[in-house]
């Protein structure tokens, strides 16, 4: 990506704009500028570089924008047409024709009250649906969730429940794989231990999808000790997690890195199929923190990359019939993929399709599709070209 | 070494077993946990996938069900045959109990005409009025839903033959002459002698029994006018009246069944199946309805009926039933309206042919308007103004020279009564009149 920023309107109507200037107050008189001459915006979706002083980015998104609903999350790194890159900020721009967005923040989720959350995501649909409960084949709901709250399992089951399926994705808010802050905006707010959630009724066809690239080997591992509500596997087989990891990878254990758990994945089985259960990082008591929720007596298979860019492409070109054409995809894929895709030199191949369907998003913590917290995947929603008739 | 080895050997087997045995502890809690309903994040992770799973299966069953659903649509259209056979089967069983379904009520209608001739108070001559309508609503509605789902599982076929119109028209003008009376209303009658049209002679008298009633109904001032017109090769019979008219916007649904007009305010209120039983049984004769309306001004109904020609005079005979209760011409003379009422319904229930006088003055005047003498007389024996039913037996013998059977009610029990009832050879029928007894009575005397 050649710096700058970049503006492109999608055919229904949507502006996706991408910028990686280095500071927040800038990039968001870039985004602005980007978006003056044309339509106001319904709703500004935004993820933004950990990077940026939140407080800073907030500030000038209420000021540039009043009025706007605004909606964001930090991330470990941007999607978008000309490719993914690291630091910056990518802003989704609903237009308030072909599109009518509710939206609402759930805080302190690490807590969460699963009647009151479905509750609230009930409330919300009311404001897309206030004649009852209907079906539209261009509703969907998009979630962001702090990607530190160790929450997203509980979240994601609470909103699903409520939206009685309605089509969700969403992704987890990451932070350059620091692993300290994580941040949401939402209703001109800064927001943390927080989720993001928007309704949204198109008149366009939509289509959600995920997509992973691995296969599982014959290595296994019991998780013999862990701590579910931390994420943390102490054992593996009776071990120290991080030395059987190690050990299993041909690895001396201080010489884990996310690359590691990139190239390595650990998978569970359930009801026939493989799920990525990725690993955030290695603790100083050889302790692994995970991604995600693994409890004593899960089964973890180690697992070896497919190809990444077909694997990816199959799905796309799959989807790309079925919405009759792919106008834009938001999408929200595992920073993992991206360090494996860079080890593998794999960048140019996806930036390729990236262009070619139109991806914008970001590098995420966890991805959300349905009732389901996924790790070390690409999933997202593609909105297809033709108006739904 | 040799020494070491085995236990060394021995050491790192005993730390296999323990660590196999802390797996086992491991994945047996963890089978626990999946048979336990609580569960952590990971079981929520799990379920999800597990509705995941659901939800494609959903899909799948649907598209299943779609499948299914088209395939069964021949099955669908076997199952209406099979339906509609069992719903004409329904209707003939209900055209069967009619007779028994009316029992009852006229049996309690002729129990609360006897009422009405004890000495009660005026409460309950209220009550029992009220009674009495009810009793007849019920009536009335049986019949009508009856004819309704007759005439919709085509239980009824009409015989068409030639009618002669005037007889059946001045029969109705007669019969609803007493109520347009009483409304100080004028009814009349146009139409010419000759007059003979195609159709079916019951369900016709049907069609027009019920524009007539539904004229009288909602006609406040004015009159109701009868006539048969002759158009190229059909009749045009109008029900005319100078009632309240219909209005635009309520014209196509008056002849939907329970639609209600205005009635005016000294009315009986109507079922609103009238016009409804109208437009099916015009349908089933294939003769055309219209209306037109003025409202405020009145409203014309008009069928169009094909003519035929006239029957010879023996084309037709009197059926062969005379000695039955079917076509039998009965004369009734009773004074209170409420229970000739009633008794008029059961006779005609009976498909008897029922002419009705509450005095020796009307009944003389019945007389000679048929023309002859009626089957069977059925006399009250209390007449208004002490005037006696046996008076009227009497009469009509000398005046016909023929020695007609006579039935005398009476709730009076004295056995002066029955002296004098046995010498004019009358038979003796004690009020309330019990529709069985009468029945079979008839029958015998008919016979």
């Amino acid at each position: 990506m050649e710096g700058g920023t970049q503006v492109r309107t999608h055919l229904c109507g949507i502006r996706t704009v991408w910028t990686e200037t280095r500071d927040a107050r800038e990039a968001v008189a870039e985004l602005a500028a980007a978006l003056a001459s044309h339509a106001p915006v319904a709703h500004l979706l935004i993820f933004f570089s950990s990077d940026y002083d939140p407080e800073i980015l907030n500030a000038a998104l209420t000021t540039t924008f009043p009025g706007t609903p605004v909606s964001g999350c930090s991330m470990s790194g941007g999607m978008a047409p000309s490719g993914g890159f690291e630091h910056g900020l990518v802003a989704v721009a609903f237009p308030a024709k072909g599109f009518r967005i509710a939206s609402i923040a759930l805080d302190t989720i690490d807590r969460l009250d699963v009647e009151g959350t479905a509750a609230a995501v009930r409330a919300l649909r009311r404001r897309l649906e206030p004649h009852g409960p209907e079906t539209r084949p261009g509703r969907f709901a998009l979630c962001l969730i702090d990607g530190l709250a160790n929450a997203e399992e509980a979240v994601v089951s609470a909103i699903a429940w409520a939206l009685d399926g309605i089509p969700l994705v969403g992704g987890s808010a990451g932070d350059d794989l620091v692993f300290r802050e994580t941040v949401l905006l939402h209703g001109g707010r800064i927001r943390r231990r927080s989720a993001v959630l928007l309704l949204i009724d198109s008149d366009y066809p939509i289509e959600i999808f995920r997509s992973d690239n691995f296969e599982p080997t014959q290595r296994r591992f019991v998780v013999t000790a862990s701590d579910e509500d931390r994420r943390v596997v102490h054992e593996l087989n009776a071990e120290p997690a991080a030395q059987e990891y190690a050990a299993a990878i041909g690895l001396k254990p201080d010489l884990l890195s996310p690359l590691s758990f990139a190239t390595h994945p650990l998978a569970v089985k359930v009801g026939g199929e493989y799920f990525c259960r990725a690993i955030r990082h290695m603790n100083p008591d050889g302790s692994l923190t995970f991604f995600c929720a693994v409890e004593e007596g899960v089964v973890l298979t180690l697992a070896r990359h497919c190809d990444l860019v077909e694997s990816t492409r199959a799905e796309l070109d799959r989807i790309d019939a079925a919405v009759g054409g792919i106008d834009l995809v938001i999408g929200f894929e595992c920073v993992l993929r991206r360090l494996d895709a860079d080890s593998r030199q794999l960048r140019q191949g996806v930036a390729e399709l990236y262009r070619r369907y139109s991806v914008v998003g970001f590098e995420t913590y966890g991805e959300q599709f349905r009732a389901m917290h996924l790790n070390q995947t690409f999933t997202g929603i593609a909105i297809g070209r033709a108006p739904e008739s | 070494m040799l020494a070491a080895a085995p236990s060394e050997t021995e050491a790192a087997l005993a730390r296999r077993v323990e660590k196999l045995e802390r797996i086992n502890a491991a994945l047996m809690a963890q089978v626990e946990r999946g048979m336990d309903q609580q569960g952590g994040a990971y079981a929520l992770f799990r379920t999800a996938i597990a509705l995941e799973g659901r939800v494609r299966a959903r899909t799948e069953e649907l598209t299943g069900v779609m499948h299914r659903l088209e395939r069964s649509n021949a099955a669908l259209a076997a199952a209406k045959e099979e339906a509609e056979t069992a719903n004409r089967s329904k209707t003939r069983f209900l055209a069967a109990a009619s007779h028994d379904l009316l029992q009852p009520v006229n049996a309690a209608r002729l129990s609360l005409s006897a009422l009405g001739d004890l000495p009660i108070g005026p409460e309950a001559s209220a009550i029992a009025g009220q009674v009495e309508r009810g009793l007849q609503t019920i009536e009335d509605l049986i019949k009508t839903l009856l004819d309704i789902s007759k005439l919709d599982a085509g239980v009824v076929r009409p015989s068409i033959k030639p009618v002669p119109l005037r007889d059946m028209m001045s029969g109705l003008v007669d019969g609803f002459e007493p109520v347009a009376r009483r409304k100080g209303l004028r009814i009349a009658l146009r139409c010419a002698d000759d007059l003979c049209v195609a159709s079916d002679a019951v369900l016709l008298h049907r069609i027009l029994q019920n524009l007539v009633s539904n004229a009288v109904r909602y006609t406040g001032s004015g009159g109701v006018l009868l006539a048969a017109r002759t158009r190229p090769g059909a009749c045009r019979i109008d029900v005319v009246d100078t009632g309240l008219g219909i209005a635009e916007a309520d014209r196509p649904q008056v002849f939907e069944e329970f639609f209600r007009g205005r009635a005016t305010p000294d009315a009986e209120p109507g079922l609103g199946l009238g016009l409804s039983i109208v437009r099916r049984m015009a349908q089933a004769l294939g003769h055309d309805v219209t209306l037109d309306s003025r409202p405020g001004r009145g409203t014309r109904v008009s069928l169009m009926v094909p003519l035929a020609e006239r029957p010879a005079p023996s084309d037709a005979p009197r059926p062969a039933a005379w000695t039955r209760l079917s076509g039998a011409r009965l004369l009734v003379v009773e004074n209170d309206p409420s229970t000739a009422d009633a008794l008029c319904r059961l006779l005609r229930n009976w498909e008897a042919e029922v002419s009705v006088h509450r005095d020796l003055a009307g009944a003389a005047a019945g007389y000679a308007t048929a023309g002859r003498a009626p089957d069977l007389m059925i006399l009250d024996y209390h007449l208004d103004d002490g005037a006696c039913g046996l008076d009227v037996a009497d009469y009509l013998r000398t005046l016909s020279g023929t020695p007609i059977p006579a039935i005398v009610t009476t709730a009076d029990h004295s056995p002066e009564i029955e002296l004098r009832a046995a010498e004019i050879g009358a038979e003796l029928v004690h009020k309330p009149v019990k529709p069985a007894q009468l029945r079979s009575l008839l029958t015998y005397m008919l016979a």
